[in-house]
């Protein structure tokens, strides 16, 4: 496990290790802004479809229901890491789990983690091509998204986090900006009945809870934040609050604007909503200037997905440089987005079974995880029981 | 890729930066030539060494001292030829008071000038060339130089680059005794250190550090130190320009140090944990390490009230995204997204347009291109026919152009604003890294509009904010995070700036007496009330 240490270079040297722009490490603000782009830009892909899919005019809602059904799970895993202060989640997972049933956990970490990157991706270079460049071949824009991502994502995770933590302002003022751009097109009884399609919501939130897995796959670089557990749960707990809000918003505004039934007639809301947005009898059609941040907050999104890739994969190959299996990743990523296209439909259904999948492992592994760091004891029991 | 990356490294320097600390230093020392006993001898070698036979520059003049033969030797234009006749020649041919013999350095005669034995040929012959004469005594095992060169110098000027409106109008000349001083004046204490390093094997550049002690992280000053080590067991023939030598990363758009030619932007920055690099022959001090902050200020920014600072910063700032993303906005949205521009302006520029025959990309490269010859020609011409290029840059390239259908006159606006933006950036380095990186986002632009623009704005943050100076991130204190006065954008008023920049780990953490300013603003509740809380 020794090689899996996030060692620098000269770690010898005092001043790099206590410097805040050389040891490698995520504070809160940027844990905040993470989980932001992590799971805030999910309000403006497919995934909205989906929402209306499960519960219909209530999909608004879902966010929060997310966010209620995210909590206790979140403390759970905030507990398991801080019985293991300062220790990655793999480190903890090979301390209970043994080595072997580890690896195996790593390896369908990063399979489906592999398969979402590249349905997600494939689908974002879709929206991109589909709304605002329909005479570029869709391999060119999935490519140079595909390459910008791998080097923001090759810069390191602390990279990451300074860029998604300098844009976050920006993309939460680009929501505002929105709202103000389509609120005389709002129609608010759009949302009744309020609970939509009723129990089924509740549901299909829990079999569809694989959607907001992102932050747990962040569990991975727990001995990276700068606070430890306690940094964890406060940056989870805020970053997704603030994505759920956002999420809720831009839903709120979709199911507004397009009317309820209308709603599921229409393909790539956001893309859509930035169209109609205008201010005034001048400024109107600035779809182009939303594409912009939204890209900026896509690039940020898969870079970490990428990263985390990367990650697992050092993890299960044992590779002495971690960065040098960015070039398999990227292209292997690239080869897997070029499946063939047919319909939409399609993407739905791929996406479905890989949030089924997910769902059903990632949820059951940490709550594996954290009964057996109950029973096995971690550092806290450890020391009752010495003394 | 890692590979490629470290490539780009200042690799030699950095090579040796782990050598030089192995190396033995006594190795690295030259060979020394013990200084003969005999006079004559003596003036045979250093004619030997200077080529005296073919050198004008060598003089002696042939002197006795008391019983003993003597002889001053120095490079002819290097000393004040009056100086020495009074000073030196003069005083010797008095007699001595008693046929005591006396040593030159507290001869009376000679005991008011500052006088340093040497006891080697080497010794001598850098003395000489720093414009030192040299008294050799027949018989003595030393000889000995009097400090009093006379090279020709440059008065202090005012900036040239770095003028300000309201603040001092002082800047650095070649000499580094004069800028030494001047560093002083404004930094009067005694834990100011000047550390002198000699580099280059054919010409002999004095390298000096400035830092405060007991402000500055030492390990900061070790890690410049090492790379001068370095450059020192290479054994290089000339350092040119220090600034190239100690970088990590020469291939990089970005600065990695603040290259300033005004003494108190050097004493500010010493005072906040800095360290300042200047070389002999070469008017501007290297302040390192530097953040995008240091490079996007100006003086001015601290001397100017409040609200006229952020004023100029706003402006600043609008400048750099104006400089930068203009011809490539342009380009984007009249290429791609041309249901961006309202529908009257589009049917001008259409209109604008009807005639010029290429496409628009072809046109801003035109037109972008002449402006940088303008900018590079103009800094060459000679100054008296100066103001043509005036002429020339707004009669031929604005008005011909246009009534030439070569281009259309929206692309002279665009490329106008472009213009003037970028001289509104206060250092020179950023401000070249800027115009460059103008060229990879009119690339983008023209290849994929907004999508992009947004995909190297995202690439060229990410890789700024990883970017280390030093060892300090480039966009510190904001990416990372860093307790700091909040000096960024905008700045706080100057009492309320307590806090030194803490990216740089200076050993002193604030600027004033933290806990009775923190009082005071617990007990002042006006003050608490209306206080700008960043």
């Amino acid at each position: 496990m020794k090689f899996m240490k996030y060692s620098t270079a000269s770690a010898q040297d005092v001043f790099r290790q206590n410097n805040p722009s050389t040891n490698d490490r995520i504070g809160l603000r940027e844990l905040i802004a993470i989980d932001f782009f992590l799971l805030g830009v999910k309000g403006t892909d497919l995934t909205a479809s989906f929402f209306f899919q499960f519960a219909g005019s209530a999909a608004w809602l879902l966010p929060l229901l997310i966010f209620i059904f995210l909590l206790p799970i979140i403390f759970l895993v905030t507990h398991l890491l801080s019985q293991y202060e300062g220790k990655s989640l793999l480190f903890i997972s090979e301390q209970l789990l043994g080595r072997s049933l580890t690896y195996l956990a790593a390896f369908v970490l990063f399979v489906l983690g592999m398969a979402a990157t590249v349905l997600n991706m494939r689908s974002y270079a879709q929206m991109t091509g589909i709304m605002f460049y329909g005479r570029t071949p869709l391999i060119f824009l999935y490519g140079v998204i595909l390459l910008t991502t791998a080097y923001v994502a090759y810069r390191g995770l602390e990279a990451i986090g300074r860029v998604a933590s300098l844009l976050l302002p920006y993309a939460v003022f680009s929501f505002v900006l929105l709202y103000f751009g389509v609120y005389d097109m709002m129609d608010y009884r759009a949302i009744f009945p309020l609970f939509g399609q009723g129990w089924k919501m509740i549901s299909e939130t829990i079999l569809h809870l694989g959607f907001v897995v992102d932050i747990f796959y962040f569990a991975l670089f727990a001995s990276m934040l700068k606070g430890g557990s306690r940094t964890y749960k406060h940056g989870t707990l805020i970053g997704v609050g603030i994505a759920g809000v956002g999420t809720m918003g831009l839903i709120f505004m979709y199911t507004d604007v397009f009317g309820y039934p209308g709603v599921n007639q229409v393909l790539f809301h956001y893309q859509q909503i930035t169209r109609i947005a205008h201010y005034g009898q001048f400024i109107n059609h600035i779809e182009a200037a939303f594409l912009g941040t939204w890209i900026l907050a896509t690039v940020v999104h898969f870079a970490l997905y990428l990263y985390t890739m990367v990650y697992l994969l050092h993890y299960l190959v044992r590779s002495e440089d971690m960065f040098r299996l960015f070039i398999p990743v990227t292209a292997a990523v690239f080869f897997a987005g070029l499946y063939p296209y047919r319909s939409e439909k399609l993407f739905f259904i791929y996406r479905e079974w890989i949030v089924w999948i997910l769902t059903a492992t990632v949820y059951p592994y940490f709550l594996l995880l954290v009964l057996l760091a109950r029973i096995k004891g971690g550092k806290k029991r450890g020391r009752k029981k010495t003394s | 890729m890692r590979w490629m990356r470290s490539k780009m490294k200042n690799q030699i320097v950095m090579h040796y930066e782990s050598l030089a600390r192995e190396h033995d230093q006594k190795k690295r020392k030259r060979p020394t030539t013990p200084l003969p006993r005999r006079l004559s001898v003596s003036i045979k070698l250093l004619k030997e060494r200077f080529y005296a036979d073919k050198n004008a520059d060598f003089q002696t003049r042939h002197t006795v001292y008391g019983q003993k033969r003597a002889c001053l030797i120095y490079l002819q234009g290097t000393v004040d030829q009056a100086l020495i006749e009074d000073a030196i020649l003069a005083p010797l041919n008095h007699p001595l008071p008693n046929r005591r013999r006396l040593h030159p350095g507290i001869d009376a005669r000679l005991s008011s000038l500052d006088i340093e034995p040497l006891a080697t040929l080497e010794a001598i012959s850098d003395h000489l060339l720093n414009g030192h004469p040299v008294l050799l005594i027949d018989g003595e095992k030393e000889a000995y130089a009097f400090s009093m060169n006379a090279f020709p110098e440059r008065a202090i000027d005012k900036p040239d680059n770095e003028n300000v409106l309201k603040g001092p109008h002082e800047a650095f000349t070649e000499k580094i005794e004069k800028n030494t001083a001047l560093i002083r004046r404004y930094l009067r204490t005694p834990r100011l250190i000047h550390e002198m390093h000699t580099l280059g094997r054919l010409q002999k550049t004095s390298v000096s550090l400035f830092y405060v002690e007991g402000i500055v992280n030492p390990s900061l000053v070790e890690t410049i130190k090492k790379r001068l080590d370095a450059i020192e067991a290479l054994d290089y023939d000339s350092v040119v320009n220090i600034e190239q030598f100690i970088e990590e990363r020469p291939y990089s758009l970005l600065p990695s140090m603040l290259t300033t030619e005004r003494p108190d932007r050097v004493a500010a920055h010493l005072a906040e944990g800095h360290i300042a690099i200047m070389q002999d022959n070469f008017p501007y001090a290297y302040i390192a390490p530097a953040t995008y902050w240091t490079l996007f200020h100006t003086p001015e920014d601290h001397y100017a009230r409040l609200p006229y600072a952020w004023f100029s910063r706003a402006i600043r700032t609008f400048a750099f995204f104006l400089t930068l993303l203009t011809p490539a906005v342009y380009i984007a949205a009249t290429n791609y997204h041309l249901e961006m521009i309202p529908i009257d302006l589009l049917m001008a520029i259409a209109g604008s347009r009807e005639m010029v025959p290429f496409p628009v990309i072809l046109e801003i490269l035109l037109m972008e291109f002449s402006f940088e010859l303008i900018r590079e020609a103009s800094i060459r011409i000679p100054s008296q026919i100066g103001p043509t290029i005036g002429i020339v840059g707004a009669l031929i390239l604005g008005q011909a152009a246009v009534q030439a259908n070569i281009i259309s006159p929206i692309m002279v606006i665009v490329v106008a604003i472009t213009g003037l933006a970028s001289y509104a950036h206060p250092d020179l380095s950023f401000g070249f890294a800027i115009r460059i990186a103008r060229f990879f986002f009119i690339a983008a632009a023209a290849i994929l509009g907004f999508l992009g623009i947004a995909l190297l704005l995202a690439a060229s943050l990410a890789y700024i904010v990883s970017f280390k100076s030093f060892g300090v991130g480039y966009f510190t204190p904001w990416a990372p995070y860093v307790p700091s006065s909040h000096d960024v954008f905008l700045r706080k008023p100057l009492p309320d700036e307590t806090i030194m920049p803490l990216a740089n780990l200076p050993l002193q953490k604030t600027k004033a007496n933290r806990p009775r300013y923190l009082a005071l603003k617990e007990k002042d509740q006006w003050r608490k009330k209306r206080r700008w809380r960043p």
